[in-house]
């Protein structure tokens, strides 16, 4: 297998007033291409933070993240930002989804922001409503959706783009136990559909199921990486 | 991301919040009109006095005057002569010059007579003022030394039958005789056509000139409706007369040496400056309405800027509030900002969002505060109509306020700056926040 994503020995310190806080000690990790990671661990064990230094919204203190040949730890801003343009899908647990905006408009921003007009993107918008099963939900404001809906069209304007890869952090972490199978199926079998890369952030032990590798993190260190697609072999760490 | 996709998502957000928006666009609308109308204020005073200048007589011309029969530069005597305004008909900006002979005359048609200003000037440069007449031609340069004259307005009002009255009537405003005549009378004799009482002993002989009138000048109660203007050289002959018939010495040491010059100028921009080199140059004392009204200008001109300022205090005021609704705008979507980073907003679109946002506040403001101006500017007319009269001293016709293009656009294009500007600093912030932090604000 390709290894796509590159993660090799990564620092991240935060500075908090006096206080030096250790977010990532030293992590290094591939992700091939295609593949469904899910990074499990409990609140502040720096799962969040991994995934944020791999987006590019946060540089990594030390060492060095490649996305097939780009260092994502070298880019400025300004680059950086292009390259999650058109490379990278989001899923949040909030749905952050803006709230003056129809479903449609707020599927289609990511396009906007691409400088793709109008009479293109609104189309591309529809079907990707569709794909997740809100035909008809084009006018509907957030406010008049209900959770599950929020994040299908969280997961809508994620993949309308088609980016190469997706992240999700705790996208199901404000829905219940019901809607959260239909939106884990309907990512799962999305991601699948169109060969793209999931890197998903969650504490959930079922929901990592889904995963073809569950990355266990703590305290800033991988703890063990299973890799469920070959003989469910565990690699413990130290 | 496209301007107008930025357009759009701006207008949204502001519609979003209305009540906000209109506070901060008021501000912007008092703040413009305040401006307006008050610079508009300076703006009347300005165009009152220019109105009464232009009332007092043409503001392109120049008199140049010869005090004392001539003037001493750097220990050479100029002497106002023919020469002279060969010279200065050379200068840069002079269209036009001639030398002018006055006398005090009187003027008989039939019966009727009057005294008036007799102008003896240059027929060319008369040619080249190319007066409005109301009836009849102007003087031409082939007019040469022949006996014509052009009459102003007001004259030919005051021709009188010195048989039934003492003295003309002031206020006649309509002529009493037909001045487009072939025998009209030019002479020095102040007794002439009247009734010899025996009171008073003529003593010289003078004169009696024929003339033919081929013009009357257009306009009453202006420079040239008091004057009766003949060619030079008729007026030259004139004196000449006159002079021997008095018993006087005729000056013919020479050259002539006129009292007074007059220069017409087309550009009255160029006019501060042909009075500087006269001055300075050839030591002569000029006279021109554009000089005073410059000087009047210059007051009006402070006048409208203290105004102005009094104005953009207001608008200072209205800038603040839309740096404020801006900030707490960037609060209040502190989570947005961060979302759109996240999903590909480059730091420039942030930026252009809220500069545009809050300039789109100030052009509102402006376009609203600008038309609401005009009525404003309506009102000042109607409620203070005659009070700027009053105070410049030209009567009830001045306006109080007078709103020019370059005004309103200029307000218009200040209040969208003024908009800009004051988004910057939160543009600044939304350009800074951390997409991060933006997120995890719940």
């Amino acid at each position: 297998m390709e290894k796509f994503i590159q993660v090799k020995n990564v620092r991240k310190v935060y500075r908090m007033g006096d206080e030096r806080v250790v977010a990532l000690d030293n992590v290094s990790l591939d992700i091939n291409k295609g593949e469904f990671v899910c990074f499990l661990g409990t609140s502040g064990s720096g799962k969040s933070t991994f995934l944020n230094m791999v987006a590019g919204l946060e540089k990594p203190t030390k060492g060095e993240i490649w996305i097939g040949k780009v260092p994502i730890h070298k880019l400025d801003e300004k680059r950086v930002t292009l390259f999650r343009q058109k490379n990278i899908g989001f899923i949040f647990q909030a749905y952050h989804l803006i709230p003056s905006m129809t479903a449609l408009e707020n599927v289609s921003l990511p396009l906007a922001l691409r400088g793709i007009p109008k009479s293109k993107r609104e189309p591309m918008a529809k079907k990707a409503l569709e794909l997740v099963g809100l035909k008809g939900y084009d006018a509907r404001r957030p406010s008049q959706m209900s959770g599950g809906q929020q994040q299908r069209v969280g997961i809508a304007r994620a993949l309308v783009g088609k980016p190469k890869i997706l992240f999700a952090d705790e996208p199901t972490g404000n829905l219940d136990s019901h809607t959260t199978k239909e939106v884990m199926d309907l990512i799962s079998s999305q991601v699948k559909m169109n060969g793209q890369t999931l890197i998903l952030v969650t504490h959930d032990r079922s929901i990592a199921e889904y995963a073809d590798k569950i990355v266990t993190i703590s305290d800033g260190n991988i703890i063990s990486v299973e890799d469920r697609t070959h003989n469910e072999e565990i690699i413990e760490k130290e | 991301m496209s301007s107008k996709d930025i357009l759009a998502l701006c207008a949204g957000n502001l519609l979003r919040r209305k009540t906000r928006t209109v506070l901060a666009v008021i501000g912007v609308i008092v703040g413009v009109c305040a401006i307006v109308v008050m610079v508009s204020i300076g703006v009347a005073l300005n165009v009152g006095f220019q109105d009464m200048i232009e009332g007092y007589g043409n503001l392109h011309s120049i008199q140049v005057y010869n005090y004392g029969g001539g003037s001493t530069v750097n220990g050479k005597v100029n002497k106002l002569d023919d020469n002279m305004i060969t010279t200065l008909g050379k200068l840069d900006g002079v269209t036009a010059i001639t030398p002018v002979i006055e006398k005090y005359m009187v003027i008989g048609i039939g019966d009727m007579k009057t005294q008036a200003s007799v102008y003896g000037m240059d027929p060319k440069y008369i040619q080249s003022m190319s007066y409005d007449m109301n009836s009849g031609r102007s003087l031409m340069e082939s007019d040469g030394e022949a006996n014509v004259a052009i009459f102003g307005y007001n004259i030919a009002c005051w021709f009188y039958n010195p048989s039934r009255a003492q003295s003309y009537d002031w206020s006649n405003t309509e002529p009493t005789v037909d001045v487009i005549s072939r025998d009209i009378i030019f002479t020095s004799d102040w007794t002439y056509g009247e009734k010899n009482t025996g009171d008073y002993e003529q003593t010289v002989e003078y004169e009696q000139f024929e003339f033919e009138g081929v013009g009357l000048l257009e306009g009453t109660d202006t420079e040239t409706s008091y004057q009766v203007i003949i060619p030079i050289k008729a007026m030259e002959k004139i004196k000449a007369s006159d002079q021997k018939a008095e018993g006087s010495q005729p000056s013919t040491t020479g050259q002539k040496n006129y009292e007074q010059v007059l220069i017409y100028a087309e550009d009255i921009d160029k006019i501060q400056d042909i009075c500087a080199t006269i001055k300075e140059d050839y030591g002569f004392q000029t006279y021109s309405l554009t000089d005073m009204l410059k000087e009047l200008q210059k007051t009006a001109n402070l006048i409208e800027m203290v105004l102005g300022g009094i104005g953009a205090v207001s608008l200072l005021v209205a800038a603040i509030g839309i740096a404020n609704t801006m900030i707490m705008s960037v609060y209040e979507r502190t989570r947005e900002i961060g979302v759109m980073k996240v999903i590909g907003a480059s730091l420039g679109d942030i930026q252009k969002m809220f500069l545009m946002e809050a300039g789109m506040i100030g052009f509102g403001g402006g376009v609203i505060g600008v038309a609401l101006s005009y009525g404003l500017s309506i009102l000042v007319n109607t409620v203070g109509a005659g009070l700027m009269g009053d105070l410049i001293g030209t009567g009830g016709g001045a306006k109080a306020s007078v709103i020019p293009w370059w005004l309103s656009l200029g307000a218009l294009a200040f209040a969208t700056l003024v908009g800009v500007v004051s988004g910057w600093l939160p543009a600044k912030r939304a350009m800074n926040l951390s997409a991060l932090e933006g997120l995890k604000n719940e």
